[in-house]
């Protein structure tokens, strides 16, 4: 009888609410992270009863957080795979809850002082797996690629794997970095590197047009590109949750998707939902 | 951080070099605060005159060494990415079972009758490895009964169709159904329904498996053995040369998940003899004659179908709603000097249905109702001595109870169940299976 009478009591423990009311965890997409960061100082400066935290660490990490229950919300920059959605519905009895919050245009970045302007998605490919190792063999200066990509448990790393790669495997000469900004900053310095992440990080470096095949027109991520698909390379970022939100987390997610938290998406570098 | 490191390493260097300061007052000297002039770390050169002529590093220099530590580092990450490819998991059940049956003592063949007891159920450990259009899955189980292998799946993985396809070798969970393939650690009732464990004891056979999914469509077939692994007669191989073929097709949509499974093959039931005896002495003996092993062949056909909704009831929790059901025909066929009989044919059905409410992030109540009905009875002019087994079982059980998230690696579980219809009080051999039991679980996994 004890037992049952601990294990009710711990139900209503769990019924009467979150332990930690007003505090809001965020974790997931190095992508994201910025702009989660501004959301949530802009949400707090309008509610100080509320604390919001915000940290990166990938999509990956963001899921598996979402799934083991150390994050109220997870930042993702690529849908979650059908097993990830298998472990949070075995665990939680929900299917979960996808909030498409932001547009990008995952971009292809080259140092500043590359001559080139665009490639086709198949040469993007073509030197990432390795197959193209000098800029000459693309109509560039000679001088050998230095790749730069990002970590698998990176949401932009699965993404340009799946879209660009078409899942083929990454060369051994790319270098793993561990953030977006990373990425740009090592472009940034080496006039022989190319890199990939999202729009928003574009000081420094050269954003290269894409074309989806030789005879498509060379299209560059902008709000128009982006919104409307034309972009090869467009993308939603989103919002998981565990269960549909409720209390502070639904009033954070509403402001997201209100026309304040839109409008900062834009100022961030990405591309508001409408 | 890679320039500091170096421009440090000559500074390290020297102080190596030069001898240690015995009890050097400067070594209890509180620290500078953090805004004070720096004192530069490579003081000691002084002590080496050797050194102090040595030519500060060039950017040349600098640039070669990281060049060099570049080159180490690009070695490195080879090897770490590789072991990153590799992931060890696994969990343990430790149980206390309550049994209704269960009484101090021994019955007549001095077999304990004591079923209440603590037990490991079951401990883990898997070892996953995802190559390049590869994957490699071993997982054992290792309790008190020793160590038997459950899973060991050589995988060729499809990267270049938009089907996902996925070729398996080796010994794994049949595809059929839901509650099969479900993870142990992840059941929320200590053990499958009924009719699964009657169905597909211990859910495992050898085989090939191809898998496929593309959007919501899922595809699982495998030909396979047509024996579970740790049978208790023919543990290693199928007594019969045929081969099962055994599938689910289905569909996930987030919140709603169906399948229709099947499966056809051919099945042995053996009986196994026993020699004659005498006991006994004088004009008092008795002689019991021996039994001839008896075996009965079957074309086996099974058909089943399942399905788990997933909803969200507002400020509570995630609610799942699941249901299966199965029905297997064994239809006996003739084996040299054994005629078939349609006496013989066994059919039996299961089926159980079951909700999950989740209570916030760490309570769960559960409840399963499941049925296995097993009937070869009513053959119209077959009698009772032509039987394979003259009954017909209709087992009910209803179960339920509360399980306790501490967090994502721990899990604990109060479950209890009742047994309703066919329920054994003097086979010993069947105590603590058509029981009343309470389960106590607590589950870690990593």
């Amino acid at each position: 009888m004890k037992l049952i009478r601990l294990l009710i009591a711990a139900t209503l423990l769990a019924v009467s609410g979150p332990a930690l009311a007003g505090n809001i965890t965020v974790k997931g997409s190095d992508t994201m992270v910025i702009l989660g960061q501004r959301w949530a100082e802009d949400y707090m400066k309008k509610h100080p009863e509320t604390s919001i935290q915000v940290t990166g660490g990938g999509s990956g990490t963001g899921i598996s957080a979402l799934i083991n229950g150390t994050t109220d919300v997870c930042q993702a920059s690529r849908a979650m795979k059908p097993a990830e959605k298998e472990k949070l519905r075995e665990r939680y009895s929900s299917p979960g809850v996808e909030i498409p919050v932001a547009k990008d245009g995952l971009s292809v970045y080259v140092n500043i002082s590359n001559p080139l302007n665009e490639l086709t998605m198949d040469q993007v490919k073509q030197i990432f797996t390795g197959k193209v190792q000098n800029w000459k063999e693309l109509g560039g200066p000679d001088g050998k690629i230095i790749p730069y990509s990002r970590e698998n448990s990176s949401g932009t790393y699965v993404f340009f794997k799946e879209h660009v790669l078409q899942n083929a495997d990454f060369s051994a000469r790319a270098q793993n970095m561990p953030g977006t900004a990373a990425v740009v900053n090592a472009v940034g310095k080496e006039k022989n590197s190319i890199g990939y992440g999202g729009a928003a990080y574009s000081k420094g470096i050269k954003i290269i047009k894409i074309k989806k095949d030789a005879g498509s027109p060379a299209i560059a991520p902008d709000k128009t590109t982006v919104q409307d698909g034309s972009y090869a390379l467009s993308r939603p970022l989103f919002f998981y949750l565990r269960n549909k939100p409720a209390g502070d987390i639904k009033a954070f997610v509403d402001y997201v998707l209100s026309a304040e938290g839109q409008g900062l998406v834009e100022k961030v570098g990405y591309f508001p939902m409408k | 951080l890679l320039i500091a490191a170096l421009c440090a390493a000559p500074s390290f260097a020297f102080a190596q070099a030069a001898p240690a300061p015995a009890a050097s007052p400067a070594a209890d000297a509180p620290v500078p605060p953090s805004d004070a002039p720096a004192v530069p770390a490579a003081v000691p050169v002084e002590e080496s005159p050797a050194d102090a002529v040595a030519p500060a590093p060039t950017l040349s220099d600098v640039s070669a060494k990281l060049d060099g530590l570049e080159e180490a580092y690009s070695g490195t990450k080879a090897t770490v990415d590789s072991l990153s490819k590799i992931k060890v998991s696994g969990y343990i059940q430790g149980r206390l079972e309550l049994h209704e049956f269960s009484k101090n003592g021994v019955d007549s063949t001095n077999r304990p009758t004591v079923f209440d007891k603590f037990y490991v159920r079951r401990g883990r450990l898997k070892v996953t490895y995802a190559g390049q259009n590869a994957e490699y899955m071993l997982q054992i189980d290792a309790t008190g009964s020793g160590v038997v292998l459950k899973d060991a799946e050589a995988s060729f993985v499809d990267t270049w169709t938009p089907f996902n396809f996925k070729l398996t070798a080796g010994q794994f969970k049949v595809p059929f159904g839901y509650e099969v393939l479900q993870s142990s650690g992840d059941r929320e009732m200590p053990e499958r329904s009924r009719f699964i464990r009657q169905f597909f004891p211990n859910e495992r056979d050898r085989g090939l498996r191809l898998q496929a999914t593309r959007d919501w469509f899922r595809f699982s077939a495998a030909v396979v053995n047509g024996n579970f692994i740790q049978d208790s007669i023919y543990p290693d191989s199928d007594p019969n040369g045929a081969k099962d073929v055994i599938g689910r097709v289905g569909g996930d949509f987030d919140w709603l998940v169906v399948g229709l499974s099947g499966s056809y093959g051919k099945a042995m039931t053996t009986t196994l003899g026993r020699a004659a005896t005498v006991s006994g002495s004088g004009s008092n003996i008795t002689v019991t004659p021996a039994v001839l092993t008896d075996y009965k062949a079957y074309n086996r056909t099974r058909v089943g179908a399942d399905v788990q909704a997933y909803l969200d009831v507002p400020s509570v929790g995630g609610l799942a709603l699941k249901g299966e059901f199965a029905w297997q025909n064994d239809n006996n066929v003739a084996l040299p000097g054994r005629p078939a009989s349609d006496c013989n044919d066994i059919s039996a059905m299961g089926w159980y249905v079951a909700a999950i409410q989740n209570i916030g992030d760490y309570v769960g109540v559960v409840a399963r109702l499941d049925q296995f009905i097993y009937n070869n009875a009513d053959r119209t002019g077959c009698t009772a001595s032509l039987m394979a087994t003259p009954t017909d079982r209709k087992t009910t059980t209803l179960g339920g109870g509360f399980l306790l998230y501490g967090s994502a690696n721990i899990k604990f579980s109060a479950i209890g169940e009742k047994v309703f219809g066919y329920k054994v009080e003097t086979d010993p051999a069947k105590y603590g299976t058509f029981d009343d039991r309470i389960t106590f679980q607590m589950q870690a996994k990593f």
